[in-house]
């Protein structure tokens, strides 16, 4: 616990971005800053119209930007979701705060797809899902009256990540959540079924059914302590 | 600041009526603080049993930080909305239920039903609006919203709907807003 904590404290991270184009930023981010600086990492977040001693410095030429900084070395994410990945996966927290910035962020292009058939989302998907790390983007099923949809992809995270037994890539499921509804105009949530670290060759997404009954006993069991 | 945040809510719950429903809209700076306040008003002072329902934290980070402040989490009975999607189903509590996903409002609604006729709490929490909102469609959340003060009602119980300031729009705000007894902004 000690060598974490101290792990953590060498780190500071960087946020660039642009009050003149980007002023709802801050709002998108401000729960994973709070996150960050509870955990004692340096956080500062900087306005480039107004910092341009830090734009020079950092030879900043596009925003939103997030830089980590680990024991002076400075690595750079042009997606500050992809930048944060790995800091908000420390604990369940974090990754509560980073599904709830994925859903955002897919609602927000969601909103901006014009197509509502299965090919038409395929193709528009498989162009975009790229930058947000899911290669090859298949939509196996799809039925929009029931709100179903099963998606296939090459994800970058369970590529970088050796094997494990349970899924790794639940910020994209996250991701998907959000642009399905908008497709679908109502909320739902995608879950990692299948998983490259768990040895298969693509990662499958599907999404959540409620599953009443199960409530129900849980309910029951608690009314009858 | 957490000592002028708890000052501010105890005066603001003392001067409501018995089984009042407000909202509590904060900042996010104020906001941790805040909901431990109000926790602890309802749970330590009152002695009332209820149900806290967690949007974006999961379970286990609520049920510490509770602890952390001295609140009796027993008296609290929990539904977990986001263990489910981050992948920690594994953890089950006796008072604790995980829904399928903050956007299972069916099942939501079923528990609120169930846990209000069971007249074994007092109030409810909802933690929060602002995340709900994200995770599901407006019209759909103010029909929610809506159900769920009407159950408060029907049953004679007291709620407290927190938000987060940044994410709302007034027009939403005031939509959801107007079943409620008051508005708290802190």
């Amino acid at each position: 616990m000690q060598t974490r904590y101290k792990m953590v404290k060498k780190q500071e991270v960087l946020i660039f971005y642009s009050s003149l184009t980007e002023s709802n930023l801050l709002n998108s981010y401000s729960e994973s800053i709070d996150y960050l600086r509870k955990l004692n990492i340096n956080t500062k977040v900087i306005d480039v119209v107004k910092n341009r001693k830090f734009v020079e410095k950092y030879d900043i030429i596009t925003t939103p930007l997030l830089i980590i900084k680990k024991s002076g070395k400075i690595y750079k994410y042009f997606d500050p979701i992809e930048g944060l990945e790995n800091m908000l996966t420390r604990d369940l927290y974090g990754k509560g705060i980073l599904n709830v910035l994925g859903f955002k962020e897919g609602r927000k292009l969601g909103r901006k797809l014009k197509v509502k058939k299965q090919k038409g989302i395929e193709n528009s998907l498989n162009n975009v899902l790229g930058s947000r790390g899911l290669h090859d983007f298949r939509l196996v099923k799809f039925n929009a009256k029931n709100n179903y949809s099963k998606v296939r992809g090459i994800s970058d995270i369970a590529r970088v990540r050796g094997k494990s037994k349970t899924p790794v890539c639940f910020s994209i499921a996250a991701f998907l959540g959000g642009i399905f509804t908008e497709i679908f105009n109502k909320g739902v949530h995608f879950k990692e079924t299948k998983c490259m670290v768990q040895g298969y060759d693509g990662c499958e997404f599907e999404t959540i059914k409620e599953d009443i009954k199960k409530t129900e006993k849980a309910v029951k069991k608690w009314l009858l302590k | 600041m957490a000592v002028e945040i708890k000052k501010k809510v105890e005066k603001e719950l003392e001067s409501l009526q018995e089984n009042f429903i407000i909202a509590v809209i904060s900042s996010s700076e104020s906001y941790s603080a805040l909901n431990t306040a109000i926790v602890d008003y309802m749970v330590n002072k009152k002695k009332m049993p209820g149900v806290y329902v967690t949007m974006n934290k999961p379970y286990e980070t609520v049920i510490n930080n509770l602890k952390k402040c001295g609140i009796d989490t027993k008296k609290i009975f929990f539904v977990d909305a986001i263990s489910n999607v981050i992948g920690n189903k594994k953890l089950i509590s006796e008072n604790c239920i995980i829904l399928d996903s903050p956007s299972a409002l069916t099942e939501l609604g079923i528990v609120i039903s169930k846990a209000f006729g069971s007249k074994k709490i007092k109030f409810l929490l909802m933690d929060s609006l602002s995340t709900m909102l994200v995770y599901n469609k407006v019209d759909t959340t103010v029909k929610f919203i809506h159900y769920l003060i009407t159950q408060l009602r029907k049953y004679k119980l007291s709620g407290i709907i927190l938000s987060l300031e940044k994410d709302m729009e007034s027009k939403t705000i005031d939509s959801i807003t107007q079943f409620c007894d008051k508005v708290i902004k802190i």
